[in-house]
């Protein structure tokens, strides 16, 4: 079967499948004017001022307090407000929300805040939703740009064992949509129980109570420090703070650093211990965690170490077993640990070579490895050498380590085209490439002519693949005319030595188009 | 040569592209411009929320919930000349959270990750193919090949909406192919 068949296929069976009165059910739910009646809403709940509204926009930094207080309650469990969750960007945003975690109420209370929310409507939905809808709103506008944002989650509940599966949920929901959005952002959280005085300064200084618990917590740590002036910096600000001054923050918040604060995502699981009896958690429900520093120690020691380059100790709270994920370089290799977080057995390990040591290695004495790897610019040169031009706009030259088969991923544009390559980084091969029109969709759907220039024979384009491929015979699988896009072009497809190879050749013009090599199996 | 033909005509039913001045009409509140494009995307929506949740009642509610976003903030998406991207990235970010509102829910149906009603094909060969689509490729293979079958996208653009690079996104979609013509051979 013909790939195009295939396709036309697979498109015929979907437009079957999709459901018929779609349109009908959506026209009903359109409201007029929708987005102006939410953003009503929106500024509706602007509540307090906060600081700096706009400095954090250039600043590009961010720390988002989550506040989930535990309130008194008069309707019944669906829509009575269970948590009240503030995520404080600076923008700063208040979730209400109900005993089975569904938001009844999103509130921007800041200018930016309500740049943030525009248009969404988060009502009903999840807090991992609301919370994955901000969390992409604030990177999509600037908010939360680079390592240097920081966000802090706090949680405070006076059931404190909700409080924390609240605060571990946020947490890795926005772990989770950072992740997506290739985004690196430090969460710090905290859990905190409301308190008259925290709740008195937050109102006082016209900050959430996250911040003012936090901001509290930090000037009892340090004496030097005035808790009114902590209340006026913005987050960048209190973060610059606790670097300058070398505070340790672990036991005000969830905090797992080494060698920078901000490198890190804070996964620890120790809670902030409030002095209030009400609040102990139950010993028997939480298990003791060893700390990720512990951890560190258990993969060094086990590795025969004495000191790595860590790139992270991360306690993955996934699984049953919880267990903390630890990599670290050291001596031009890799090695990725697990490690049972309470028990401190080390579950599994794994050593590699570091390619970054090895690609290290081989620019200075490319003599004393025996893989050696060709640079960036090389792998540069020989895609642009091989697609017969001088120069073009590169869009990246990234070396693939995934492989077995370290190779180039190299992107360029130039002459209304884009290409893309697969260099062989060891011998400089090209293993694949491509070449796409760079048009939108409006190019190329006027009606085709046949075109009349005549036409390579099948057999034509089976030699010119051979040759290309360097082989003197080989079983054919096709070799089928197929149009695409108004170009006429051969796929020509055979083994050769359990090798498979595919390619498209321009049926005018005989040139190779593309192709492919892997290995049959 | 009569097979090109009709590969060619029929392509040009389908991919045809979006009028960008349809979105500006949309923003206005014009409803038959919506209705317009919705024929025109559909069902490629529809098939892409279908390869992300592999539930057709998901997909069905993902399709409703991308129309309604469109339609409600028409008024801001910015002319950058790729209408049905910003309609994709849409649906697939709609399709992502469904995924994760109902990924309680999932964990329950044993063995089997895909839930697809399949009675709508009339065509028993094409019921098979699709049936071999769901259950033999990869996530990502099944988003590709659907999204590159139904809505006419280039492997740069589809490299764009998934975010991935072009050169995955090829593989990825040669290896997609390879797969169910094998499976289709075997019958």
């Amino acid at each position: 079967m013909k790939t195009k068949e295939l396709e036309s296929k697979i498109f015929a069976a979907l437009s079957e499948m999709t459901p018929k009165n779609a349109f009908e059910k959506i026209s009903e739910k359109i409201i007029p004017a929708p987005i102006n009646k939410e953003r009503t809403e929106i500024k509706m709940t602007i509540k307090r001022n906060n600081l700096s509204k706009f400095s954090l926009i250039a600043a590009a930094a961010c720390f988002v307090l989550v506040v989930g207080i535990f309130g008194g309650f008069y309707y019944n469990a669906n829509f009575a407000p269970d948590s009240i969750i503030d995520i404080d960007v600076n923008p700063s945003i208040e979730i209400v929300t109900s005993k089975k975690d569904r938001v009844l109420k999103v509130s921007a209370v800041n200018e930016d805040a309500v740049e943030i929310l525009d248009g969404m409507d988060l009502k009903n939905s999840s807090l991992k939703v609301a919370v994955n809808a901000i969390v992409g709103s604030m990177v999509q506008k600037g908010f939360v740009a680079d390592e240097n944002s920081g966000i802090l989650v706090t949680v405070s509940n006076k059931d404190e064992v909700k409080a924390k599966k609240i605060r571990n949920s946020i947490v890795s929901s926005i772990d989770a949509s950072l992740g997506e959005l290739k985004v690196e952002a430090p969460i710090i959280n905290q859990t905190v129980s409301e308190s008259d005085n925290a709740k008195a300064f937050a109102e006082e200084n016209k900050i959430s109570l996250g911040k003012a618990v936090f901001v509290l917590k930090l000037s009892e740590k340090d004496s030097s420090l005035d808790k009114n002036i902590l209340a006026k910096k913005n987050i960048k600000e209190l973060a610059q703070i606790v670097i300058d001054k070398k505070i340790d923050i672990s036991d005000i918040a969830d905090y797992d650093y080494d060698d920078s604060i901000w490198e890190n995502i804070a996964d620890s699981i120790e809670d902030v211990n409030d002095n209030n009896e009400d609040e102990k958690v139950p010993v028997s429900s939480q298990p003791e965690i060893i700390s990720a520093e512990k951890a560190k120690d258990i993969a060094l020691k086990h590795a025969g170490l004495k000191s790595a380059d860590f790139i992270k100790a991360e306690l993955d709270r996934d699984d049953k077993v919880k267990k903390y994920d630890v990599e670290f370089k050291a001596d031009g290799y890799e090695y990725d640990y697990e490690i049972n977080a309470q028990s401190g057995k080390v579950f599994s390990f794994d050593k590699e070579l570091d390619d970054d040591f090895k690609l290290q290695q081989n620019i200075s004495s490319s003599a004393s490895s025996n893989v050696s790897l060709i640079s960036a610019k090389e792998a540069k040169d020989i895609a642009l050498k091989h697609a017969e031009l001088k120069s073009a706009d590169f869009i990246k030259a990234e070396l693939d380590r995934d492989g077995k088969v370290k190779k180039y991923d190299v992107e360029f544009k130039a002459n209304g085209y884009e290409y893309d390559y697969e260099i062989n980084a060891q011998s400089g091969k090209v293993l694949s490439f491509d070449k796409e029109r760079i048009d939108d969709d409006d190019v190329k759907v006027n009606a085709p002519v046949v075109s009349q220039t005549p036409l390579i024979s099948a057999k034509e384009a089976k030699e010119i693949a051979l040759n290309h491929a360097g082989v003197s015979k080989a079983s054919f699988i096709k070799a089928e005319l197929d149009e695409d896009d108004g170009i006429y072009k051969y796929e020509v497809e055979f083994i050769f030595e359990n090798i498979d190879y595919e390619y498209e050749i321009n049926a005018v013009s005989g040139k190779v188009i593309s192709f492919e090599k892997e290995i049959d199996d | 040569m009569l097979n090109i033909l009709m590969t060619v005509y029929e392509e040009i039913e389908v991919k045809r592209p979006i009028d960008p001045s349809l979105l500006k009409k949309i923003a206005n509140g014009d409803m038959d411009a919506f209705h317009t494009l919705y024929e025109s995307v559909s069902k490629s929506v529809y098939g892409f929320a279908l390869s992300i949740t592999k539930n057709s009642h998901d997909a069905d509610d993902v399709l409703q919930e991308t129309f309604l976003k469109v339609y409600e903030n028409a008024d801001r998406y910015k002319d950058i000349g790729k209408p049905m991207a910003w309609i994709f990235t849409i649906a697939r970010n709609l399709a992502l959270s469904k995924i994760r509102k109902n990924a309680k829910s999932a964990e329950l149906i044993d063995g089997k990750d895909y839930d697809i009603d399949l009675s709508a094909i009339e065509n028993v060969e094409n019921k098979i193919l699709i049936e071999k689509l769901f259950k033999l490729l990869s996530d990502d293979e099944k988003q590709i090949l659907i999204l590159h079958a139904v809505s006419g996208l280039k492997h740069r653009e589809i490299a764009g909406i998934l975010d991935m690079p072009t050169s995955t996104v090829l593989s990825k979609y040669h290896r997609a192919i390879k797969k169910l013509k094998d499976a289709v051979k075997e019958g």
